[in-house]
């Protein structure tokens, strides 16, 4: 075990080493780079002043060459310098710190609510299999998965922002809060729960529908092996089969899962932070992104990757656990 | 056999619901193991023999059923009907009162959960035994099976074990709620021939020490020869000879029993030219012959007779029976 | 004595022929199928379907086919420029030419412009904002700028499946040369590939995007589909290299390599054909996941500039006009039935070519 969580973290290492590669080759292929021979073309609204060029310059040693420049950028992010935004003129590490709570309360409530609910989705499903139930379910299902998160949020907020104005139902378009920072303590958490209710059904949605699917086709291959027959041999119950011979092995592929589905968890922040305008990690790419603030641009892309990377690394770390093939040897 | 079998198929018939049509794996067998003793169920593959077996516990794979025939078990005097016992109930049978030895070691061990585990898992089902009383008769039971180092087995996980440590392990499993019966699908067929004649010995002293009776399913005649106390030979789904086993191997009287006997490379035959063969192939059950189902490969026939008519299980000989029209007038 | 003949059973039929009687037998693939086949066709004949160019008009003796000028500038003949005609023909054509006649498309819009006053004879402009609901004129509403947004989605199909099919062939490309020399040589070769693999993946696919669409200079539509395909093979490459891995032991390969095939010949004439299948399988799910992707990309703002029409780009005229419901229900629909579709296909075709169907046939 204590072999294979090192060759893990050594390859998450070379992988990170990659990634900072790429990050920095982005960075100097942007556009409006002074030292390339574009400034013509590129148009004025992204043009950047002497002052933003010189600052970029020093950030990415844009003036040195590309060794030079990079080891130094390197070191820079060793020492958790991830440069400074362009137009927000703060430190990258402090706009990402004000904005990571945010993320992780959309986002975590949404992988902690999806991983809730599609296992007894998937053991439900897996279980009555071929009923009529089960099939209205997975169809249910599979329309879920296909539809896009975007368009939800936008039905969701036609039909909760637009047509329930003005009733109870009625759910806030926008932002994370809407009382100011002396109303009491419980009205802000009301406040922003209310706010926050249709940004996680859009994240959720998609990856529960997907996950329990997963859990479902694992199961019917795992109840298809030749143990599974051995338990029932032994006189074990339909539920004790299930539960405890069957979702044990699928534990595995699970763990695996957990592990891939959170680069798109990333992804899907962007949107639907951009659609509510939730303050969080995802919408300050955004930004950054149309304000062509380069610095905050690849800090986050650099920080997305790390988070995706060390959540990999957990999830090797869970395989590790759970299967003993790995851990026992 | 004068007091009641323990077990006692009759004509039981199970069929698969194929795209292919209705294909009768089982059809129309019967059979009785007396307590204590060992029947050999030998066949070819597909012959319908695992099937059997399988029915006998309601372990068939959908879209297989059982359609009609009766198993009775005999446990503690009374007569229990297994086609049409309730869930609940068979389940306390499974294990409890019939183990069961699967074929592929490798695969028919859980490999999330440890070998002391699997086993002390049917203690716990069957008896009201806590972890610890549990898992000291787990380790009795890998004493009793040979596994060496047996303390440390218990915390081992299969993946860990040889092929035939953990088919000992399958045989500690079903042999640990002392059933009347085992049913050993084909137990050393995945094995190495030397782990083979470990394993055999071992199910032989097991049963000259526990008294349980055991039914052996196998292609392999060598096997039943050693082991075994009746055979009965199975063909498309159907007994077509059943006797004592001295009886079967000394005197054959079914065409197919005799060609497969013959069939056998004999070391002491050695350069007396080339092995005898039974021609053609087992039919798949979408084409099985009329009449008799053996009867385009048999040397014997005699047609319309043979492919007009099912032959019933006659007794030829006192305890002998055989399906076959002429059996009186065959001879090895 | 009849011996059981192995030549009297049904010769087998070959395994895509197997594969397509499997699949046939599956409702939902068919009408999953049949709703792929309709867009595309769709997508072929946008400009015959919804547009203000004739398909075919004679002109001074001519013959010309002016709505091809929505797939590419250059293809509206010259001619109508220099004539003066600025893209409006039905009044343009019968004052110059009296003797000119022209089959126009079914539906007399244009998915990049209002249609003016008149210019149908007998029909007033296009309504915008509130009144743009869906009418007989404009089958799906018209936007805020009054824009019909029937010709929109339209022409919207050709947009979207150019970007599936473009950007997943690019993407089947990488993932399955990258998969198979990972999976083929082993050793460091498939240590680097895995590598290159996770790295990719390890990035988030929407913000790599996103970020490579900041750096490039001007984001066209080809320029997002290269983009789409270049970071979407890595699903591609993992199950290419598994089925390298697992084909590359097999008796046939070791008798090509008795023959002296080179790994290159073994790789493509070999293994390949038979690893295809469920390679196909992620990607069909890949251009329903480009379609979705340039959906979001469109709504966000970045993707092809206007005029181009698509899809997403509808949906984010949607976002500040929450109350035009239509601009929300229709792209909203188009996306989720071509997505779903995409999926269903996918998912029928992984059970038509399952390998362990495959195994249990020998």
């Amino acid at each position: 075990m204590a072999t294979y969580l090192l060759r893990r973290f050594l390859l998450g290492i070379v992988t990170l080493v990659v990634i900072t590669l790429i990050v920095y080759g982005l960075a100097r292929n942007m556009p409006g780079n002074p030292l390339t021979v574009q400034l013509g073309e590129s148009d004025p609204s992204r043009k950047l002043n002497p002052e933003d060029q010189r600052r970029m310059l020093e950030i990415y040693g844009l003036d040195k060459p590309w060794p030079v420049g990079y080891v130094q950028w390197v070191s820079k992010l060793a020492r958790g310098d991830l440069g400074r935004s362009i137009t927000r003129k703060q430190p990258v590490t402090k706009l990402i710190g004000e904005r990571i709570g945010p993320t992780v309360l959309i986002s975590g409530t949404a992988l902690v609510l999806t991983w809730l609910l599609a296992i007894p989705l998937g053991l439900y499903a897996s279980a009555r299999s071929g009923r009529l139930d089960e099939r209205v379910v997975g169809v249910g299902l599979y329309v879920l998965y296909s539809f896009p998160a975007f368009v939800a949020a936008l039905f969701l907020q036609i039909i909760f922002a637009v047509w329930l104005r003005g009733t109870s139902w009625e759910l806030p378009l926008f932002g994370m809060s809407d009382l100011p920072s002396d109303a009491s303590f419980y009205a802000r958490v009301v406040d922003i729960a209310r706010h926050a209710i249709l940004p996680v059904v859009c994240q959720t949605y998609v990856v529960l529908a997907y996950n329990s699917r997963f859990i479902k086709a694992n199961l019917e291959e795992v109840v298809r092996q030749d143990f599974i027959r051995t338990a029932r041999a032994k006189g074990a119950g339909p539920g004790r089969v299930l539960i405890r011979h069957a979702f044990r092995n699928t534990l595995i592929p699970l763990v695996t899962l957990l592990g891939l589905s959170l680069p798109a968890l990333v992804g899907g922040s962007v949107i639907i932070e951009q659609i509510f305008t939730w303050p969080g990690m995802g919408r300050l790419f955004f930004e950054s992104i149309r304000e062509r603030d380069y610095p905050t641009i690849m800090g986050l892309t650099f920080m997305f990757s790390l988070l995706t990377l060390a959540g990999q690394l957990l999830a090797d770390l869970l395989y590790g656990l759970v299967d003993p093939r790995v851990s026992v040897d | 056999m004068t007091a009641a079998p323990l077990l006692a198929i009759n004509d039981l018939v199970t069929a698969f619901e194929t795209p292919a049509g209705r294909l009768p794996a089982v059809d129309g067998v019967s059979l009785a193991i007396g307590r204590g003793r060992t029947l050999g169920l030998v066949g070819e593959s597909g012959c319908g023999k695992s099937v059997t077996a399988m029915s006998i516990l309601r372990l068939v794979a959908s879209p297989g059923r059982i359609e009609s025939g009766s198993i009775q078990l005999t446990v503690d005097g009374e007569s229990l009907e297994l086609t049409s016992l309730p869930e609940r109930r068979l389940r306390e049978i499974r294990g409890g009162r019939i183990g069961m030895i699967f074929q592929e070691p490798m695969t028919s061990l859980n490999p999330v959960f440890t070998v002391g585990d699997q086993i002390a898992e049917v203690v716990r089902l069957h008896r009201r035994a806590g972890r610890t009383a549990a898992r000291a008769r787990a380790l009795e039971m890998l004493k009793l099976v040979r596994v060496a180092d047996p303390e440390q087995r218990l915390d081992a996980y299969p993946h860990q074990l040889s092929g035939g440590m953990r088919q000992r392990v399958m045989i500690a499993m079903a042999l640990a709620c002392e059933p009347d019966l085992v049913i050993a699908d084909e137990p050393t067929t995945a094995l190495d021939v030397t782990i083979q004649a470990q394993i055999l010995e071992l199910l032989a002293d097991l049963r000259r020490r526990l008294g349980t009776a055991i039914l052996l399913i196998t292609h392999d005649l060598g096997v039943v020869a050693e082991t075994c106390d009746d055979v009965a030979v199975m063909y498309a789904g159907r007994i077509v000879e059943q006797a004592p086993a001295a009886e079967l191997f000394s005197r054959p009287l079914h065409p197919y029993t005799i060609g497969l006997l013959a069939a056998r490379p004999d070391a002491d035959r050695r350069g007396s030219g080339p092995l005898t063969t039974i021609p053609g192939m087992v039919p798949p059950p979408q084409e099985f012959p009329s009449g008799c189902r053996f009867h385009p490969r048999c040397g014997y026939a005699r047609q319309p007779r043979c492919a007009a008519e099912v032959p019933p299980l006659r007794e030829i000989r006192p305890g002998h029976f055989v399906r076959c029209h002429f059996a009186e007038e065959i001879s090895p | 004595m009849k011996p059981h003949d192995a030549s009297s059973r049904p010769p087998s039929r070959g395994f895509w022929a197997e594969a397509w009687v499997r699949y046939r037998g599956r409702p939902i693939g068919m009408i999953a199928l049949a709703f792929v086949v309709f867009l595309t066709v769709v997508a072929a004949f946008a400009p015959a379907i919804a547009g203000t160019k004739p398909v075919i008009c004679r002109y001074k003796g001519r013959l010309y086919m002016p709505c091809l000028g929505y797939f590419n500038r250059r293809w509206e003949a010259p001619i109508f420029t220099k004539d003066k005609f600025r893209g409006t023909y039905p009044q343009n054509l019968k004052e110059k030419d009296p003797d000119s006649w022209a089959i126009w498309p079914l539906v007399f819009q244009d998915p990049y412009r209002r249609v003016r006053d008149n210019e149908w004879p007998g029909r007033p402009e296009n309504p915008s904002r509130d009144e743009g609901r869906p009418t007989a004129v404009n089958l799906f509403g018209t936007d805020q700028y009054g824009v019909d947004v029937f010709a929109k989605m339209v022409h919207g199909t050709t947009i979207a499946l150019l970007v599936g099919f473009v950007s997943m062939g690019l993407a089947g490309s990488i993932g399955i040369i990258v998969g198979a020399v990972g999976g083929y040589f082993g050793g460091w070769v498939d240590m680097l590939t895995s590598r290159l693999t996770e790295v990719v993946m390890c990035i988030p696919t929407l913000v790599l995007i996103l970020a490579l669409v900041a750096v490039v200079e001007k984001p066209t539509i080809w320029k997002t589909m290269a983009i789409i395909g270049a970071t979407g093979w890595t699903g591609i490459a993992r199950l290419t290299r598994a089925e390298f891995l697992r084909l590359k032991e097999s008796e046939f390969v070791m008798a090509a390599r008795a023959a002296g095939a080179g790994p290159v010949r073994i790789m493509l004439r070999h293994i390949l054909p038979n690893a295809l299948a469920p390679v196909l399988v992620p990607i069909t799910f890949g251009i329903a996941a480009a379609i979705l992707i340039e959906g979001s990309l469109s709504f966000l703002g970045f993707g092809p500039p206007p005029p181009t029409a698509s899809w997403g780009s509808i949906l984010n005229s949607a976002r500040s006009n929450l109350q035009l419901w239509w601009l929300v229900v229709f792209p909203g629909a188009g996306i989720f039935l071509t997505v779903l579709a995409y999926n269903l296909v996918g998912e029928a075709l992984q059970e038509a070519t399952d390998p362990r169907l495959r195994e249990a046939r020998k």
